[in-house]
């Protein structure tokens, strides 16, 4: 057991991490092809625009499950709702935010953007922690608003008239998973302005131009969609219910600073907090890639169903970072 | 010239205008007679002509725990645009079948002017009146089909291939057309202007060809083609919907009917009175939306993607040129 434990804490998971991106990203691009039906509620970017797509997304189900009534909403049709939401949690449950860190699409679509940039040799970009703070606030907005104006265009708030019908859906409108996840089966058909009116021209206009920053953002800053995801703003509501979890033992933390340093989001309370066992944040994606950079021996621990998977170790920090250009604090490692 | 216009007296004007009359009644009325029945989806009270909604534009009535029925009403003549609604008396001689997805017989009832059934399974319901009468020594068979799509999103979209195909019921319904569904066709299929759609002939089962298909919109656009040797004419459905953009109403629907005839030669008896013929004559029914390219624009879409990323571009290279200060000597005099 103790050998099985070491070979896991000496391994490198971000190799492993490739690749089930890779399997996962072929599944949730491709795998209608080859009749998979994973289902309705995915908490991640299976995009029911890309025919390929193997199920749908949580989001699309649930805003189309809140274009309802408040009459309804108490109903059978209400009823539905909850049991989407239930197999959401379901599915989220088990592997809880490392939908984003390994399975989603869109995610994986940036990691390799990242790889692009780094062939480029550009210097990567990170938010100062002012901008950070500000910044994480838009996904709840979106959260928000998806939950809002599908309820809005079937009933009306302190009296204002309905929401137009052409709002439906309105997060997918200006998904870039909608818009790019089908190039990826060889269909343009989603890249167009919408002039049925002026609700459709804004918002397919804000959809390519939501487009063109995840491309430009995504060479530039890692996972810089992800920071504005919606759907991380969702999974981290029910992150505490997750049975595979990332903790932190304080007290083995010295503050290296090497955590913050390998974070493709950024998140500085890695290294900061040393209070909090439950380290995962919510921008955290769960890559792990903290776990594999910290020198301490069981400072960060990667546990599913309280029993510890994978725990940062010295000898696997050095096994891993063996280079001296290769450690994270080194200046090769901060310019990627 | 001038024996010409001595010839043409009051008399003789109104004696040719009796007979053209005489003729008009006639043969007119005998074309009338031949009473080319169909299934409109359009209610017949003015009130209720935007009543159709829902999926695939079927007029539905909800009922209590939310199941809505269908509703089809019945219609005589060849044009959507002037077809009077009629009832038939229960001495009326006709028979009536509705089969569900699963083809299912007795789902729905037809009371005097119309069908109505409550939707529950998914897929294509099918509708058929027959009437059935001879006259000299041809036996005439009218045949309204009405081809109605029942699906929720609600329900997921599973088997969507197997439940969209076209079903038919040679037992009992002796000649029908048949709208061929396209590879990419799927729940949430509705016809287009510019759309090519293949109808297939078949009597008894078998597909028939020369017979003639006639093709009328409510726009007053008419087609006439004959089937080749598979039973088959395609359409193409005009471009008949003009509209600033402003006020474009992509939702609009216009019906069409489709007529099928042919008379073959098959003996037999039907109440008594032998036959050496049989006029088949059957119809069917569904709407089209004005074509999404009216509407929809990708080279807009390509210059906003552009701008986009022309501009993010300049705006993050200047921002970060900008911040990088150039070097300045600052000289303190310590004396001070």
């Amino acid at each position: 057991m103790k050998k099985i434990r070491d070979y896991i804490n000496n391994s490198n998971v971000s190799r492993f991490r490739f690749i089930i991106q890779i399997l996962a990203f072929l599944l949730f691009v491709y795998g209608g092809y080859f009749f998979i039906h994973v289902g309705q509620q995915l908490p991640t970017f299976a995009c029911p625009y890309n025919a390929g797509s193997p199920g749908t997304c949580y989001l699309i189900a649930m805003q189309h499950g809140l274009h309802i009534t408040w009459s309804e909403l108490i109903s059978y049709r209400g009823l539905a709702f909850f049991i989407g939401l239930l197999t959401f949690v379901l599915f989220f449950i088990i592997f809880n935010k490392s939908w984003c860190g390994f399975m989603c699409p869109l995610g994986t679509l940036q990691d390799w953007i990242t790889q692009v940039r780094k062939l480029t040799l550009t210097k990567f970009s990170r938010y100062d922690q002012l901008s950070f703070k500000r910044l994480k606030i838009i996904k709840y907005v979106l959260l928000v608003l998806i939950v809002i104006i599908p309820l809005g265009m079937s009933n009306s708030f302190f009296g204002l008239p309905h929401i137009s019908h052409d709002m439906s859906a309105p997060f997918c409108q200006i998904c870039p998973g909608r818009t790019i996840l089908p190039l990826f089966s060889g269909d343009t058909s989603q890249l167009f302005i919408d002039f049925r009116n002026p609700v459709t021209i804004v918002m397919s206009s804000l959809g390519i131009l939501v487009t063109a920053l995840f491309f430009v953002g995504s060479f530039l800053k890692k996972r810089f969609f992800c920071f504005f995801c919606p759907m991380s703003a969702l999974q981290f509501l029910f992150s505490r219910v997750g049975v595979l979890r990332l903790t932190k033992n304080g007290e083995n933390c010295t503050k290296c600073g090497n955590c913050y340093n390998v974070c493709d989001v950024g998140i500085l309370d890695i290294a900061e907090d040393i209070t909090s066992k439950n380290i995962v944040k919510d921008d955290c994606m769960m890559c792990f890639k903290c776990v594999e950079a910290c020198p301490e021996e069981n400072c960060l621990d990667v546990r599913l169903l309280s029993q510890k998977i994978f725990s940062s170790t010295e000898k696997g920090f050095f096994k891993r970072f063996g280079h001296k250009d290769e450690l994270p604090n080194s200046r090769k490692a901060k310019d990627e | 010239m001038n024996s010409l216009f001595s010839r043409l007296n009051i008399k003789t004007i109104g004696i040719h205008f009796f007979s053209v009359f005489i003729i008009y009644f006639f043969f007119i009325q005998t074309l009338g007679a031949q009473n080319n029945i169909w299934f409109s989806n359009m209610p017949p009270d003015d009130d209720q002509q935007s009543a159709p909604s829902g999926m695939h534009g079927l007029s539905s009535v909800k009922g209590k725990r939310g199941t809505s029925s269908v509703i089809q009403w019945l219609r005589e003549g060849t044009h959507p645009l002037n077809s009077k609604y009629i009832k038939l008396s229960d001495t009326d001689n006709y028979e009536f079948y509705l089969y569900s997805p699963t083809g299912k017989d007795s789902v729905g009832e037809f009371k005097r002017g119309y069908l109505k059934y409550c939707s529950k399974e998914e897929g294509y319901y099918n509708g058929y009146l027959i009437q059935r009468y001879v006259s000299s020594d041809t036996l005439y068979v009218n045949i309204a089909k009405a081809e109605m799509l029942n699906h929720s999103c609600r329900n997921g979209h599973k088997n969507e291939g197997k439940k969209i195909g076209p079903d038919i019921y040679p037992k009992s319904i002796p000649a029908e057309i048949i709208r061929e569904r396209t590879l990419s066709e799927d729940f949430h299929y509705f016809a287009l202007s510019g759309d090519v759609i293949n109808y297939q002939f078949i009597v008894d089962g078998m597909p028939v060809e020369n017979a003639k298909l006639t093709f009328n919109t409510q726009t007053g656009w008419q087609k006439v083609l004959t089937t080749d040797k598979s039973g088959k004419a395609s359409f193409q459905i005009l471009q008949d919907y003009f509209s600033s953009w402003q006020e474009l109403n992509y939702r609009i629907v216009y019906d069409y009917v489709i007529f099928g005839d042919i008379t073959l030669a098959q003996t037999g008896k039907y109440i008594d009175k032998n036959y050496s013929y049989v006029h088949y004559t059957t119809s069917l029914s569904d709407g089209y939306r004005p074509a999404r390219t009216m509407y929809m624009s990708m080279f807009w879409a390509f210059v906003v993607f552009m701008i986009t990323i022309i501009i993010s571009v300049v705006g993050i290279f200047l921002y970060k040129f900008n911040r990088n200060k150039k070097y300045k000597e600052i000289h303190f005099d310590e004396k001070d």
